[in-house]
């Protein structure tokens, strides 16, 4: 039953008349390519902070650009070409984690559950900087996906408003998170440097 | 400090992968084609039960007999389309940015919510006329063969919606949470 739940609704593309589908397919692959070169470092980046398998992230990667593809078909430039980016590609993301939560039992906690832990990873000294990036890793993955979507987007330098229109989450709830998220990493590699 | 946490990030080595576009394209073919042939053969499995149960009872001429099997076939008949109506696989949607992550997310949960909460009624009750039938049918010849098939139903039944309330739950408290982010 449960592989049963794993769909999505789907909905319907809208393709604006006059507009033949050759020009649907050259337009779409344009913005793909746009979106790809602008962003596609930030899609690695993002997809390494979901998955932690090398396998695992490569598919999850071809899934995101594969959704990005399909959902340029379809975009209306109602929002910027970034926060669009952002959309799917933490959408798609976040559909990983919900599907591979079914067969990877690990609990994911949130950024206040993380704050108040006394010791939420271990504080290892941070040698360099491939060891500090080790435990942000290990930090992000460790959160649920809203919470992971909040982080990451404040990791790649997005505002608050910015972060807000790509999760839905109130501005004000995003600058507490945001708040919140600081002091926690404040916190893991004050601790880590006092150990160097 | 957290300046530093941002660069460290952002400056994070990164060989982007090349994607290619045509096999994109046949990425998202190969996806369709695949949900496609997994909730087709879902569906075959279903009629081949169907098949199956419909053929036994051929030549029965048993009108009792005859109608508990024609229940339980409509029972399953009832499940299938309520699977292929409701719970079919498919890709992601194509406008998955018209979503924000808390729009997605919400209507995910509860889309998954809604089909195991009504579980009992789409997924168990259907078989009930056709059990309780052929357990009367039964006592025809004995009392012990229609008490061990209604011992397992119950049990069966009850372990069934036991891990679905606590889905649901789950799937309740997450959209509660959901509810305090807007």
């Amino acid at each position: 039953l449960a592989g049963q739940v794993g769909n999505l609704p789907t909905l319907r593309k809208k393709i604006p008349l006059g507009v033949t589908i050759s020009n649907v397919n050259s337009t779409q692959d344009d913005r793909y390519r746009t979106a790809a070169g602008e962003y596609g470092a930030a899609l690695e980046r993002l997809a390494r902070a979901y998955e932690a398998d090398a396998d695992r992230r490569r598919d999850l990667l071809q899934e995101i650009h594969l959704a990005l593809w399909r959902s340029f078909a379809g975009w209306s430039a109602a929002c910027s070409m970034r926060t669009w980016v952002y959309r799917v590609a933490h959408n798609a993301a976040a559909s990983h984690v919900i599907r591979e939560r079914r067969t990877r039992s690990r609990e994911l906690v949130s950024v206040e559950e993380l704050e108040t832990a006394r010791d939420p990873i271990q504080a290892e000294a941070a040698a360099g900087e491939r060891e500090a990036l080790d435990r942000l890793f290990a930090l992000v993955q460790q959160l649920k996906p809203l919470d992971r979507q909040v982080i990451l987007s404040y990791l790649e330098g997005l505002d608050a408003a910015a972060i807000s229109e790509i999760t839905g989450i109130s501005a004000g709830n995003v600058a507490v998170k945001i708040h919140r998220i600081k002091h926690v990493l404040a916190k893991q590699f004050h601790e880590g440097a006092k150990h160097e | 400090m957290n300046d530093e946490i941002q660069t460290l990030w952002q400056r994070q080595p990164v060989t982007p992968t090349p994607i290619d576009l045509e096999k994109l394209r046949r990425r998202s073919t190969r996806l369709s084609s695949c949900v496609q042939s997994r909730n087709v053969r879902e569906t075959v499995a279903g009629l081949l039960g169907i098949a199956l149960l419909a053929w036994t009872t051929i030549g029965d001429h048993d009108p009792l007999r005859v109608t508990s099997s024609l229940l339980l076939m409509a029972g399953m008949a009832f499940v299938l389309f309520h699977m292929w109506r409701h719970g079919r696989a498919s890709a992601l949607p194509a406008d998955l940015g018209a979503l924000d992550a808390v729009s997605f997310h919400r209507q995910e949960l509860v889309r998954q919510r809604d089909l195991l909460r009504g579980v009992f009624w789409w997924y168990l009750s259907p078989f009930l006329p056709g059990l309780a039938l052929t357990a009367v049918l039964g006592m025809r010849r004995s009392w012990i063969v229609p008490a061990a098939l209604a011992a397992f139903v119950i049990v069966a039944f009850w372990f069934v919606l036991r891990m679905n309330r606590r889905a649901v739950q789950r799937l309740n408290r997450e959209l509660a949470e959901l509810a305090k982010e807007g």
